[in-house]
């Protein structure tokens, strides 16, 4: 017994059940290719610890101590600001242990945030050992740093450092070969997150689908790249030119679609997002062929030498 | 990637002082404190 799917002629896809509208998007995996990103409560409890000078600081404007405010703001400020760079620091990392050649960070934002966390935690000492009588005591001054340091040794040990090395160099890779294909696929990466953006604020389900499935596409032919990236040479013109076409493409639709309102403008989108996926498959089944060669060639070497050898 | 035992241990340690010592520096305003925010005194 088979049951009738529930929908009509106004639901996704219902057009195409009637026969008049679009094939429907085949169902695919939107998170294809993309790494999960977790949230860590540690990160988030960051922001909410440094409240009570906040507190302090309307404390201080209650009291008239100008000098006392701007040094609770310093304080609130610095861990602040902390908190978001280990956030940042966290994020970059994650991207770096997602993919198999990466550059380190250029900004070290976790050992930043951890500069900060002790700058902050040692204003706060040095605040709640009586304000004013610091300047005679050195004692206090000194207690201050040594929590400070010890925030900072804390931090380190908690959220770890940046990463400070490139990964995926080896032989067959020069540093510069390196350098060259991580800014291709770093761009290649900021023109998809580009495209699904515009595509996002269009509010269109099929677009979005459609856009998700080019983008899972082209993320697999960046993985492809990642591992040999002497593919880049032959991928180049599909994560350059390609790509760059889809997002102005979307960025013009995007912007002009409300105001032009034209079914056919959008019907020739979709066709060209259609299109891209299948030249984007296409370009990625080619380079998985050409590795298969070179493999199957290398071992008929390999066979035939040793063959060889034993003869 | 999930922080190891000594992670969670520095953290505690770190939020320790991130709390503690702004809560100390918020009652040295005079914060939290209600005979200073009425402005009463043991006289």
């Amino acid at each position: 017994m088979s049951g009738k799917r529930f929908g009509g002629q106004y639901s996704p896809g219902g057009g195409a059940q009637s026969g008049t509208g679009p094939k429907p998007v085949p169902p695919s995996n939107k998170f294809r290719g993309q790494a999960a990103t977790s949230v860590d409560i540690r990160g988030l409890l960051l922001f909410v610890l440094p409240t009570p000078l906040l507190l302090g600081v309307f404390s201080a404007i209650g009291g008239g101590e100008p000098l006392r405010l701007i040094m609770l703001l310093a304080a609130y400020g610095a861990l602040m600001l902390g908190a978001w760079l280990v956030r940042e620091g966290q994020k970059a990392h994650a991207v770096y242990d997602a993919r198999d050649i990466a550059r380190p960070p250029a900004f070290p934002r976790k050992l930043c945030a951890a500069g900060l966390a002790a700058i902050g935690v040692a204003l706060a000492s040095w605040l709640s050992q009586g304000f004013g009588g610091i300047l005679e005591t050195t004692g206090q001054m000194l207690t201050a740093l040594i929590f400070g340091a010890v925030a900072a040794v804390a931090h380190v040990l908690a959220f770890g450092i940046d990463p400070m090395k490139s990964k995926g160099l080896d032989d067959a890779v020069s540093a510069a070969e390196l350098e060259r294909v991580t800014d291709a696929l770093d761009k290649a990466e900021a023109k998809l997150k580009s495209i699904e953006d515009y595509a996002h604020k269009l509010r269109d389900r099929e677009i979005d689908e459609r856009v998700s499935n080019l983008n899972a596409t082209v993320r697999d032919m960046i993985k492809i790249v990642e591992k040999d990236p002497r593919d880049l040479s032959r991928a180049r013109r599909y994560l350059g030119v390609y790509l760059k076409g889809a997002e102005d493409a979307t960025r013009k639709y995007a912007e002009n679609h409300e105001r032009l309102n034209e079914p056919k403008i959008r019907d020739d989108y979709l066709a060209l997002l259609k299109d891209l996926e299948a030249s984007f498959t296409r370009g990625k089944d080619t380079l998985l062929l050409d590795d298969k060669t070179d493999l199957e060639v290398e071992i008929e070497v390999l066979r035939d030498r040793l063959g060889q050898e034993g003869a | 990637m999930q922080p190891s035992l000594m992670g969670w241990v520095s953290f505690v340690v770190l939020a320790a002082l991130i709390g503690l010592t702004s809560c100390q520096a918020w009652q040295a305003t005079g914060g939290g404190d209600p005979a200073v925010q009425t402005g009463e005194t043991n006289e």
